[in-house]
Formats: C-alpha cells, structure tokens, sequence
C-alpha cells in the first residue's frame, strides 16, 4: 500500500507544470529541487526493489521529475548524473537525457561534464561520432576540461577511444560520488569497461599479429595474449562479434 | 534619537521574552543537525543541498519575526493597550513607529546571527563527516552576503507590516495582507514574465497585464532579495548589485514607515 | 487667580468606527483645571470620562474646540513631560519587569544614568515594590500592577498626575498607600486630575469636582460646600437621571 502511495504522490508531483511549481516554491526552489532530487532516488530505490527494474512509465515519471528540478535549480548537478548515469545508460532514453543535459550546458557554462555527457552519448550510445565531435570540442574550451578531451574529439571513429572514454568518464564519476552504493554500482562497470578494453586491446594486438580476428576471446587464452577470460561482474558473458568488438550477454553495457 | 533608542531596546527586551522565539531556534538547530545527515542521502552536491537547507532555515527563522512578532506586538500594543505605556511618556508617535522598527530589525538580525553562526557550524560539520572534496565550491564570503541580503528582504516586509497594521485594525486581516505581499513579492518576477510574454496559445487580458505592471512597482520585489541558490552554488554576488539591492531596500523601508507614521499620526488610539 | 493647567474650550469629539454607527463622546466640553489642585471627574458610564483623557493624553484627536495642557498642545508629545498617566486597566507589558519600565522612563526623560538608578530606588520605596521590582509584571497581583503603574507614571516628577480608578481592585492597605501618594504628591504643588467611582474617595481627596453627563460637564462643584458623602452621590444621581 505504502509503494502505491509513493508512485501515485510521486508521479502526480511530476504532471506539475514547472512555472507552477516554481512559483509556489516562493524562494525556497532550491530546498524544493532537493526534496524532489531526494524523491527521485527514493522511487528508484523502490522500484528497483519491486521490479528489479523501473518500468517505463517509471523511467518517465523520474524524467518529468528531474525536468522539474533542473527547472527549479538548473545548476543542480545531481540530476543530470542521475540523468546520465540512469536515464541514458540505464534506459536508454538518450534524447530525453539530451533535453535535460542541453539546461545544464546553459546553467552550467564553466563546466566541461554537461557538453561531455552530450558527446559521450552520441559516440557510445548512438554511435555518431560526427554529432558527438562539436560537443567534444566544445566540452574541451571549458577551463576545468582533462587535457584529453581535445584528443578524443578528433578520434571518436576509433572503437578503442569510445571505451576508453567511457572509462575516463566512469572514474571522474566515482571520484565525484559519495553515495557509497551509487560508488559501489559505478566502480562495478567502470570494473567490467576496463575488463572490455584489455580484452579489446588484446584483440587489437591478435589481429596486427595475425591478420584476422580470433574465432572466439578463449583463443585469446590459448595463445597467450591474455592469461584468463574475465568473468562479467554482472552475470553475463563476454562474446566476440564477428568485426572484433566485444559483446556482453547481461547486455548492461550498451556496446554496438 | 535617544528616545528612539529607548524604544528599540523595550521592544528588543519584550521579543526576546517570547517563549515562541526559542522553540523556533530550539526547532531550526534540530532541523540543521537532520540536515547534515540527509545531505549524506545525495550524490555528489552535497554542500549545495546543505546551504540550501540551512539558508531555507535561516530565512524562516527571520520570517517569522515579521509574520509572528511584528503583527502581534504592533496590534497586541494596541489591543491590550500597551502603546498607553510608551506615548504617555515624551514620545512621539513618530518615535514610537521608529522605535517598534528598529527593535523589531535588531530581533530579526539576533535571530538570523544565531542562525547563521548555526549554519556556519553545520557545513563545518559537513565538511568533516563528508570529506573537503564535496565542499571544493563552498563559499562563506557568498553565504554570508546571502544571509545579509535576506535580511534586507525581511526588513522591507517588517516595514510594510508597519504598512498594514496602521491601515487596519485586527491582527487577522494584518496577517492575510503580509501573506498576500510576501507571495506577491516573491513571484510578481515570474508573474510579469508569464504576462508579458504568455506561452503560445494563451493570452492575458490587457487589464490583467496593466494590474501585474502596477503591482510590479507597488508591492516590493522581494525575489531580488534572493541568493540563496547562488550562494548555494559558491557563486559570487557582485557587490554593486548588493550595494543596489540594500539602496532599494531602505528606500522602500523609509517609504512604508514615512506613510505609517503618517497614518499613525491621524488614528485615534484606543 | 490660579493658572488654568488644564483647559477644554467647546470640545467635540466622535468616534466613526468602522461598520457601525458614529458615536458622539464629546458634545461640547468646556472644563478648567487649575494648577496645584486636585480636580475630581464623576458621571456615569459613557459620560465622556475616558475621551476626555484621552484627548489630554493625544491617543485621540479632537475634532473641534481647545485643548490646552500647560499651554501646550496635548497632541504634541512636548506636553507629555509634564503629565503622569495611571489608566483603569494598568497596561505595563507583562514579559517585562518593573525596573525594564522605570528604566525606559528614565531614559526617555532623558536622565544620566546614575540618576535613573537613583529614581529607581526611591519610586520603589515609596510604592513599596524593592522586593518584586525584577519580577515580570505579567505575575503580579492586581494591587501591584496598580502600584508598579503609579511609580512609573511618577518616574519624571510630573507637573499633573492624571489618575484614572487608582484604587479600583485595591486592598484597604494598597488604598490607603495610593491616597498618601496623591495626597503629598498635591502638597508638593502638583496638579491631579482625578476619575473615579468610588465617591468617597473623590469627596476626601478633590478640591474640586466636575460631574460629566452625555458628553459635556454638567456642573461643578466645590468639596468644601459638600456637606456630606450622600450630597454627592444625590448631585451624581440626579445629574446622571436628567
């Protein structure tokens, strides 16, 4: 009774309409962006626990939330790593993790992460690397951007860069977070992408030594390029695809 | 001045007496502790949800001088008679206005001061429990100015409750017109914006736009007045829009207490 | 002849409360009071007592005639150094204590501070307070609120003490403590201005006495051609019934 309570009450916070909403929350709009940001983690929480995974009118009630509060404080930077890190990776709702990253670029101007974000998702995700570039270069301007950045945005059709810029983003991501769960669950896949990228690596040395892509990663093994397979963190298995990359059946990790 | 001085401090004393006053403080200490652990339950902007929280409780502490104190000192002086104690002595009423004013600004700081210093303790404490890497964008120099600039704010209400409880005569009707000038003043922003340029297919009466122009210059605006999310972000405040701000609000302080003192002056008493 | 301290020319006052009808306190009062006298006011309820202080006091504006207080207008808060004002219903604050009162007295009479402690002292001597003067005024008795009133309408010495009921809710002892005061205050040349029912009391402590009626006053009268205590009260009655 108490769940249906919280998803009714939550999701009737999110029909709100946001010049609504932050007229009513009179000067207090950024303790109103916290209340709500502490709401959208409580429903994930929740629904993960019921579910096992959010549905996809839940994904959509967290969405509409986090539009609130983005409205609310734009320059909030906790719902657009929820945003990210759920609604994109998680979800899979790439564009409407676009809408919200595309306020943080504009309440965000000295932060390179918003533009970052942008571009990650367009080369990793939707693999678009010529959408992603101008986001890049534009993310490398910001005066708090890693010196790579540049790099990667004239780079982005090279397969190899795209993981290692997942990893990039993954470690800024756990140095940043002090929510020891949310810690734990992005080390476990910066874990497993770095896993990806060593077998990626050794395939990229097999196939400059050889010639061709092994059959399968256990010729990886046999041949001495890696010691043993890595096992999923999350349950699934590694798979080679026919044109060298590197597949994993828990289909977590959104590789193309 | 001395007179007025003397009032300041009889009215100072006489808040400082409410019991209602330490159960807020009691109340916004115990709010600020719940604050640093919540703070915990967020990802990364932890220093940001903690000077949200305690700016939200500091400025709710001040609030409630003015919506509490004020309105029932002002008419609870006229109902029980009191203000027979202060102008049968060589007061003026004018003095008397003052007097109430500056006693009533000094307990609003008082309780702000406490306030603050309970915050600047807090994201001390969060600093320490959560570590100096969430804490990189603090600010005290922008909190600071935040809370001054609040302060500011609240004294224009206090004034403008001068305002509504020369021109009426119960504490009820006092209290509904500070409440509807708090909202007005801290939304007439989004009101005028909304109306000036309403969303496509809607469309606002002339009469509507003309009345919201109007109270955009009547009521004051009291939304300027808040930096709390900048403070919270550890933005700077530029300090000629503080120097502007604090010019605006004592103009509209010496407007509203000149026009109580004028219409004090003509009332009959009790 | 004596000083008028007090003068009403023809003074009319009417409240306009909101929502209601207008009232008519003051028809036409015309009243002197001289100086160094005790000058008694009677009538019944709703005579224009109250107003009548009021007015002297400025909470209250006439609307016509004159008003006079030492030669000073009473609206002016110049005029309220020379008077002492002890109401019906003593209205100190009730959170503070007696010595707060006294001490914003002093301070507003513009006394050196060595002075008002001096002040202090003496007042609470005289009205027999030295032992609750700290106390919240909110915890006194009915009989010391009247007495820690008293002290601080006297705090400046005052040229008039106007006293409204003094002794009403007093004990025989906390009566006879006030009438001492009054008594010796008039001996020392100040005027009083005095209002009360309790006829008794008017007769053995006024030189004179006005009786008020539906707005005016009615007739005056000396306390030495009073013969009796029932003279008065038949003078109050009849004044009271035309």
């Amino acid at each position: 009774m108490r769940g249906k309570y919280l998803q009714e009450k939550y999701t009737r916070i999110g029909n709100a309409p946001s010049p609504l909403l932050q007229a009513m929350s009179l000067e207090f709009q950024g303790t109103v962006a916290d209340f709500l940001m502490l709401k959208t983690i409580s429903y994930m929480g929740h629904s993960v626990t019921v579910n096992s995974s959010p549905s996809k009118e839940d994904w959509q009630a967290m969405f509409r939330a986090l539009d609130l509060i983005t409205d609310l404080d734009p320059r909030f930077w906790d719902p657009y790593v929820f945003a990210e890190t759920m609604l994109a990776w998680q979800a899979g709702m790439f564009d409407e993790a676009a809408i919200l990253l595309a306020k943080a670029v504009l309440a965000r101007p000295d932060d390179y992460r918003p533009n970052y974000f942008l571009g990650f998702n367009s080369f990793y995700f939707q693999g678009d690397p010529a959408k992603a570039a101008p986001y890049l270069r534009e993310a490398a301007t910001r005066s708090n951007a890693p010196s790579y950045i540049q790099a990667l945005a004239t780079r982005m059709s090279v397969y190899g860069s795209q993981t290692m810029a997942a990893i990039i983003l993954l470690e800024e991501l756990v140095a940043d977070t002090y929510d020891p769960l949310a810690k734990k669950q992005l080390s476990i896949r910066l874990e497993t992408l770095k896993m990806l990228f060593s077998l990626e690596q050794a395939l990229a040395k097999y196939r400059k030594d050889s010639g061709n892509f092994p059959d399968s990663l256990s010729k990886l093994v046999t041949s001495g390029y890696i010691k043993t397979l890595p096992e999923d963190p999350y349950g699934g298995e590694f798979v080679l695809l026919a044109n060298g990359r590197v597949y994993s059946t828990s289909n977590l990790l959104r590789t193309k | 001045m001395n007179t007025i001085f003397a009032i300041a401090s009889l009215t100072y004393k006489e808040g400082l007496k409410h019991r209602v006053l330490f159960g807020v403080l009691v109340a916004a200490l115990f709010l600020m502790t719940g604050a640093l652990l919540i703070s915990g339950f967020f990802m990364r902007d932890i220093v940001k949800v903690l000077i949200d929280f305690c700016l939200s409780v500091t400025n709710l502490g001040g609030l409630l001088v003015p919506f509490f104190l004020t309105i029932g000192m002002l008419t609870g002086d006229r109902d029980k008679r009191t203000i027979v104690t202060i102008l049968s002595q060589n007061v003026s009423r004018t003095q008397y206005i003052l007097g109430k004013y500056f006693g009533l600004s000094l307990l609003t700081a008082t309780i702000m001061c406490i306030l603050a210093m309970a915050t600047y303790f807090t994201l001390l404490g969060g600093s320490l429990l959560y570590g100096e890497y969430y804490f990189k964008s603090l600010s005290l120099y922008s909190v600071a100015t935040s809370i001054v600039l609040s302060y500011v704010g609240i004294s224009i209400l206090n004034g403008v409750v001068f305002l509504w409880c020369t021109l009426t005569t119960t504490s009820f009707l006092a209290t509904l017109l500070t409440i509807a000038t708090y909202i007005i003043g801290h939304s007439i922003d989004d009101v005028v914006r909304f109306v000036e340029s309403p969303p496509p297919g809607v469309t606002v009466a002339t009469s509507i736009v003309k009345a919201v122009q109007i109270f955009q210059y009547v009521f004051p605006n009291l939304a300027a007045f808040d930096h709390k999310l900048t403070a919270a972000h550890g933005l700077a405040i530029p300090l000629i829009d503080s120097a502007l701000l604090c010019g605006y609000g004592v103009s509209y302080i010496a407007f509203s207490l000149a026009l109580s003192v004028i219409i004090f002056s003509k009332r009959d008493l009790c | 002849m004596a000083d008028k301290i007090i003068k009403f020319k023809n003074v009319k006052k009417t409240y306009s409360a909101e929502l209601k009808r207008k009232k008519t306190a003051l028809t036409s009062l015309s009243l002197e009071v001289e100086k160094g006298e005790v000058f008694g006011i009677i009538g019944p309820n709703g005579a224009g007592k109250s107003t009548t202080l009021k007015i002297l006091l400025g909470l209250v504006l006439h609307d016509s005639g004159e008003v006079s207080l030492n030669n000073h207008d009473p609206a002016t808060p110049a005029s309220h150094q020379h008077i002492g004002y002890l109401p019906e219903s003593p209205c100190l604050y009730p959170n503070l204590s007696l010595i707060d009162h006294l001490k914003f007295a002093g301070k507003v009479a513009r006394y050196p501070k060595k002075l008002i402690n001096t002040r202090i002292d003496e007042l609470l001597h005289l009205v027999n307070m030295t032992q609750a003067a700290k106390t919240a005024i909110g915890k006194y008795s009915k009989g010391m609120t009247q007495r820690a009133a008293l002290a601080y309408a006297l705090f400046h010495k005052p040229e008039i003490a106007i006293l409204d009921e003094p002794m009403s809710g007093m004990d025989p002892i906390g009566r006879k403590l006030i009438i001492d005061i009054i008594l010796e205050y008039n001996r020392m040349g100040n005027t009083v201005l005095f209002c009360s029912h309790i006829l008794t009391d008017v007769q053995r402590i006024c030189n004179r006495i006005g009786v008020m009626h539906k707005g005016r006053l009615a007739t005056t009268l000396n306390s030495s051609q009073l013969s009796s205590e029932l003279e008065l009260e038949d003078i109050f009655l009849s004044t009271a019934t035309k």
